[in-house]
């Protein structure tokens, strides 16, 4: 009985001594470094405003003395939307003061502008849909241009990036996924920036009678 | 003075003769239409560059390709980051961005007129470098049709230079109708802005006619890269 208490015993004693040597009684103490890295986003802030100045509207393409700018119901100064109001199917008219975008930002690299169409230019009368390419910007100016409706412009793309929502009233924007920036309308290293756009509307000869929209969207993004 | 007399009607007579032998087209001719074909010449120094609105294939994403296909600083971007991507293509971008939308609306109406005198496209992209000479391809892709069945005619030129630096003589056309063969050289169009705010008369006619135009685009090597814009203007007269 005693040899076979003693042997208990014993297998107690190897089995702490096991613990002791085998246990981890220096993590307890131990110090070292976590690598942690992180990425800070630059903030950007951006205001748009339509019908930047006055006064903005339509004018017929034509050479010499310019008509005053007309516009639709849509448009008001300082917002609303750029209405070209009643327009004539194969010809051309500019938009002036059309679009004011204002950034600022954080980035030490500055910032990146992307503008396109969300969607085809659409008439909500007849479901029927022209290339967003009859839409064209061209920079203008603060409170001044000297553009017509035959100064060059650039047309807006159609976008490649996922869309959702968007409808033909003011009330329903839609948003721009990209995988894929395209190419930019404006870039620039500094911390902010104004810039200032006439639209021109090549209305397409064969529109047929309606009611038509367009929804352009401005991105702008840290370098 | 009976000799002065004899002048002055003989003079007048000579005036009279120049006025009625003036083209009688000149004085009667009235505008009917007016169209502008945009015109957009992108200068690059090299001819690799990324291509703007692709779209990467769903699913066949990859590191590599969006890095192939990013924009430079993009391309930094993803170096320095060495980006986790999620399987939904659409939060590859780590980017801070802000949108705002802009609602453009017009009220169309239809134009008799405004189907007289149409283009295919209302816009022309070239892309050239410096010092190099490149024809708008294919051959008649830009088209300028003429649709009416009495007496018109057909005037052109461009609006402006597509800078100080760059002349909107070094783009030529060479316009033919559809039906005919290509004219082996291409003439500089005339330059509103510069040539003393006229136009140059293209063709005539009395039916339905369309004309091939081919563009050709020279960069002087003084250019840098960059997006150049000038307008072609068509004007139909009857």
């Amino acid at each position: 009985m005693k040899r076979y208490h003693l042997g208990i015993l014993g297998v107690i004693f190897a089995g702490m001594a096991l613990m002791a040597v085998v246990s981890p009684a220096d993590a307890v103490t131990a110090s070292g470094t976590v690598d942690v890295k992180w990425h800070a986003l630059p903030i950007v802030n951006f205001t748009l405003t339509p019908n930047y100045y006055s006064p903005y509207g339509a004018v017929l393409a034509t050479f010499g003395t310019q008509p005053a700018p007309t516009t639709g119901p849509g448009a008001s100064p300082g917002g609303g939307t750029v209405d070209f109001g009643k327009t004539l199917a194969g010809d051309t008219y500019l938009y002036k003061y059309a679009a004011h975008l204002h950034v600022t930002t954080n980035d030490s690299n500055g910032f990146t502008v992307y503008g396109e169409a969300a969607t085809l230019i659409t008439n909500t009368s007849d479901g029927s849909m022209y290339p967003a390419q009859a839409l064209y910007y061209l920079p203008s100016g603060a409170t001044s241009d000297s553009n017509t409706g035959f100064t060059p412009g650039l047309p807006f793309s159609p976008t490649s990036g996922m869309v959702t929502g968007g409808g033909d009233s003011i009330g329903s924007p839609p948003t721009i996924t990209y995988a894929t920036y395209p190419s930019p309308v404006a870039q620039t290293s500094l911390s902010n920036g104004d810039f200032y756009y006439d639209y021109q509307f090549k209305v397409p000869g064969t529109a047929t009678n309606g009611n038509y929209y367009v929804w352009i969207v401005y991105t702008v993004v840290g370098q | 003075m009976k000799r002065f007399q004899l002048l002055f009607i003989a003079v007048g007579a000579v005036l009279l003769g120049l006025i009625f032998a003036q083209p009688v087209k000149a004085t009667i001719q009235t505008q009917q239409s007016q169209i502008a074909i945009n015109v957009v010449v992108q200068v690059v120094g090299t001819p690799v560059g990324y291509v703007p609105h692709q779209t990467p294939a769903r699913g066949g994403l990859t590191i590599a390709s969006a890095l192939r296909r990013a924009m430079p600083a993009l391309q930094r971007e993803f170096r320095a980051e060495g980006l986790h991507f999620d399987s939904d293509p659409s939060t590859l971008i780590a980017q801070a961005q802000v949108q705002k939308p802009v609602l453009v609306q017009a009220e169309v109406t239809p134009n008799p007129k405004g189907t007289i005198l149409v283009s295919n496209v209302p816009n022309v992209t070239m892309t050239a470098a410096p010092g190099q000479t490149v024809t708008l391809m294919p051959k008649c892709s830009l088209t300028v049709t003429v649709n009416m069945t009495t007496a018109w005619s057909l005037e052109e030129g461009i609006t402006s230079d597509f800078a100080a630096s760059f002349p909107g003589k070094d783009l030529a056309n060479d316009t033919y109708k559809n039906s005919a063969t290509p004219v082996p050289t291409a003439t500089p169009y005339i330059v509103y802005a510069d040539d003393g705010s006229v136009w140059s008369g293209l063709g005539s006619g009395t039916g339905i006619t369309t004309y091939c135009v081919d563009l050709t685009i020279t960069v002087p090597l003084t250019v840098t890269d960059g997006t150049y814009v000038t307008n072609a203007v068509y004007t139909l007269f009857n």
